[in-house]
């Protein structure tokens, strides 16, 4: 093995202990480990807080309790992003129907400004986009449309 | 290795501190996040106003991860240069540390196995980096909650290995050095006696809170007094040196902001007349 691979097989172990709650590599003080890997789940569900602040309001307290689970299952396989994080998580939320139904609106006014690619980037979309929408409860069609430019019609 | 033009006091330009940063008479330079300047498009409105008066930017990177052990992405390097570029930097900085493994962001800077191994990947990548880049790469320091086993060396020789093996200068943060020698008993004079005026490019000072026995580099809580006297240890050694705030998150009203800026010139001014008295009187 070359330096950089026993030095990428020693990132991975301790990368994978800090996000996923893989065993702490040997040699390492385990409970400073865990301290530190409680601090990255703080600073994704601050910025997922922060980037979100309509779903974090929704969601209230639950938020800490549905996110941080969540977020263990879900490590950042792409750039740290904290709009596109939210956004999975708020359809995880849905799969579950413990979305808030006050984010509809919110989520589509980022469907039709942005998709999320398959491996999880956020990508800008050009000209126009139309989401259409079928509410849960109500049975009525919603829609936001992305003109060029930038601005979303509700 | 020329020394950076920077100087005085400065501070991380940030979304939410624009206001604050466009009323301060005189910024001496801005510190702007690569990873939070749109892709494309204009830059955004009150920077381009501060170039225009003058105040010096720096571009301050956090996803290159210098420390891990692939090389820097090829296509990373070329966004930041056209980042660098696009917003006129004077300098661009990133840290000793890596964020990225086997598939996974971390989300943080981490820190680096203490190893000459180890070093020597890191003096590679940075080697490459600094090829890539159109102004000068600054390095800094990073805090953390623990460290690699079996260190072959201290925190000193890192940074003084980085040193001798690249042409790049340091960007010291004094909190994360508090939140080392709290964290890890490391020895912050041998951490300042290895720095060379000429390779210092900027300081940086933040706030961080103490929890459980461990500080925490938060960027989001007050300055403790612990990176101020830092800093006038550091500038009673060297003589005046450029620093900044950083602040990231909770902030304060601009009261608050614009004492923590005062209490940084005045230990920068405390420093500095004790370094007139020993060796320049």
């Amino acid at each position: 093995m070359t330096a950089r691979e026993r030095l990428a097989q020693a990132q991975a172990e301790l990368v994978k202990a800090l996000g996923v709650g893989a065993p702490v590599p040997s040699g390492f003080d385990t409970a400073r480990v865990l301290a530190a890997s409680e601090s990255l789940l703080h600073k994704r569900r601050r910025g997922v807080e922060r980037a979100w602040p309509s779903l974090a309001a929704a969601l209230g307290t639950d938020f800490r309790a549905r996110f941080e689970p969540w977020a263990r299952a879900h490590p950042m396989s792409v750039e740290p992003d904290s709009l596109a994080e939210g956004r999975r998580f708020a359809a995880s939320l849905q799969e579950e129907g413990r979305l808030p139904p006050s984010m509809s609106g919110v989520l589509m006014d980022f469907d039709a400004r942005w998709r999320l690619t398959s491996a999880g980037e956020r990508v800008r979309r050009r000209g126009f986009w139309l989401v259409v929408r079928r509410g849960v409860t109500t049975r009525r069609f919603r829609v936001a449309l992305r003109l060029p430019g930038g601005r979303v019609l509700r | 290795m020329t020394t950076l033009s920077l100087q005085g006091v400065g501070i991380g330009w940030r979304r939410e501190l624009a206001l604050f940063i466009d009323r301060l008479p005189t910024p001496g330079f801005v510190e702007v996040l690569a990873e939070h300047l749109p892709d494309s498009g204009a830059v955004p409105e009150p920077l381009m106003r501060l170039r225009e008066r003058g105040v010096p930017v720096v571009l301050h990177a956090v996803s290159l991860g210098l420390g891990s052990a692939e090389p820097p992405d090829s296509r990373r390097l070329a966004w930041l240069a056209r980042q660098a570029e696009r917003v006129g930097a004077v300098c661009v900085s990133e840290h000793l540390a890596f964020v990225r493994a086997g598939g996974l962001e971390s989300g943080h800077l981490l820190p680096l196995p203490r190893s000459e191994e180890a070093l020597d990947v890191l003096a590679e990548n940075v080697l490459r980096a600094q090829a890539a880049l159109p102004v000068p790469l600054a390095l800094e320091n990073v805090a953390s909650l623990f460290e690699w086993p079996d260190a072959a060396f201290s925190e000193a020789e890192l940074l003084a290995g980085v040193l001798a093996r690249t042409s790049a200068s340091l960007l010291l943060d004094v909190a994360n050095l508090h939140a080392h020698v709290l964290n890890h008993a490391t020895d912050a004079d041998a951490v300042l006696a290895c720095m060379p005026r000429e390779r210092l490019a900027y300081v940086h000072v933040a706030g961080g809170v103490q929890r459980d026995g461990l500080y925490h580099d938060t960027h989001a809580h007050p300055v403790p007094s612990g990176p101020l006297a830092l800093l006038e240890q550091l500038s009673a050694r060297l003589g005046p040196v450029p620093v900044m705030l950083e602040r990231d998150d909770r902030f304060p009203a601009p009261a608050e902001l614009a004492s923590e800026l005062s209490a940084m010139e005045a230990a920068l001014r405390r420093g500095v007349s004790r370094w007139h008295a020993e060796s320049h009187g």
